[in-house]
């Protein structure tokens, strides 16, 4: 019976540690899937350090046609973890070879860590920023 | 040093532990020495005596217990109050080289010290304290790994001071196969902690549960007594378990919820 228990912790234990991984490895993969969206790029960054807010940043567009942003992640380079996201609605227009401000009003560390902010466009590609902050 | 409420708690239970150790250390030094050619009526003062350094041991390696878990907040309560930490790997580094010793001790200290605690539970239920020799002799095993813990605890938060350290950012950068396990755990994914806490006890109480079989199956009178207890730590080991993975889910969420592709 005490056997039995001892491998069924053992099970649940493997179980769980294995999921964790196969979890894990599956996210990177599709993150790092996301194509690059290289006619974007943030140009401005726009932060607010008594609230420790991203507020909004500045998007060039070398595109020839306009595009749009469907949402915005925040991923903390330190954990690998996206520690903010929101979906635009309606969808942030960025016009062609123009620049748009784009609002986002995520929460930083007060502490300070480096962080990739991604735009996700409607053609299913993302824009890609490092920001360190303080 | 720096003086904080957490700090300080920090050190008198270093101080503390230190001195009852150098107290029992000698008491259990004693016993073992006389026990094993010791007569009928010595035994008995011995028995006694005994009895008095099981108590302090208790109170030693309960204290050394919260020690291990306050460690990591009183760390975390230090960040704000070091220029440039921006997580415990920033305090570890203001607290260098005790630090990262100290860290991998405490990881380690709760399965050895519970190793002492659940035998003398079951002792203290058997006729004739069968285990008596054996407690002493483990606590003496144990002293040296004490000292370590309890020194490492008053070195590293007397050598912690408000410098300018270079934190993780400098370390885990995008190229990094493996996050600060300090952000990952403590800022960005907090039900890993349950999940690790609820594991680690789940395997510490199943190697009690194989020490206890080996002193159950070394002295028979322990038989009945020891059985019962390995039954009820292995189904505590199994409830851990259960907990670890239930809050493995919402931790994986966590992690998921908001990937850019998601949206």
């Amino acid at each position: 019976m005490t056997t039995k228990r001892t491998l069924g912790i053992m099970a649940v234990v493997i179980a769980g540690l294995a999921v964790s991984a196969i979890v894990t490895i599956y996210f990177r993969g599709q993150q790092s899937a996301l194509g690059e969206e290289t006619g974007l790029s943030v140009t401005g960054v726009e932060l607010n350090r008594r609230t420790h807010t991203l507020v909004g940043v500045n998007v060039t567009s070398s595109l020839a046609s306009e595009t749009w942003i469907r949402s915005a992640s925040l991923v903390k380079i330190q954990s690998g973890i996206t520690v903010a996201s929101t979906s635009f609605s309606p969808a942030r227009q960025v016009s062609a070879n123009s620049q748009s401000y784009i609002p986002i009003g995520f929460k930083l560390d007060p502490e300070g860590a480096d962080y990739f902010l991604y735009l996700v466009t409607d053609r299913g590609t993302a824009a890609k920023q490092k920001i360190s902050y303080p | 040093m720096i003086w904080t409420p957490l700090t300080t708690i920090m050190t008198v239970l270093g101080i503390f532990g230190l001195a009852l150790v150098v107290y029992a250390s000698s008491k259990a030094y004693t016993i073992n020495r006389r026990i094993a050619r010791a007569g009928l009526e010595e035994r008995y003062v011995l028995e006694k005596n005994y009895y008095l350094l099981s108590t302090v041991v208790w109170v030693i390696l309960i204290s050394r217990i919260i020690a291990s878990g306050l460690f990591w907040a009183t760390n975390e309560s230090l960040i704000p109050l070091i220029p440039g930490a921006m997580c415990q790997f920033g305090v570890s580094q203001a607290g260098s080289p005790y630090s990262w010793i100290d860290t991998g001790v405490k990881l380690v200290v709760i399965f050895a010290y519970g190793i002492w605690l659940v035998l003398d539970l079951l002792n203290r239920r058997v006729k004739g304290s069968p285990l008596l020799h054996s407690l002493s002799k483990i606590f003496i095993l144990l002293v040296p790994l004490l000292i370590l813990d309890t020194i490492l605890d008053l070195a590293f938060y007397f050598t912690v001071s408000p410098v300018t350290v270079p934190c993780c950012r400098e370390v885990f950068t995008e190229t990094s196969p493996v996050p600060c396990p300090y952000c990952f755990v403590f800022h960005d994914a907090p039900m890993f902690l349950v999940v690790i806490v609820s594991y680690g006890l789940s395997i510490a109480l199943v190697l009690w549960g194989f020490v206890v079989r080996h002193y159950t199956t070394r002295f028979s009178e322990m038989e009945t007594v020891g059985n019962n207890a390995m039954r009820k730590l292995v189904t505590f080991a199994l409830a851990f378990a259960v907990i670890g993975t239930v809050a493995l889910i919402p931790a994986i969420i966590q992690v998921l919820t908001g990937g850019p592709v998601l949206h």
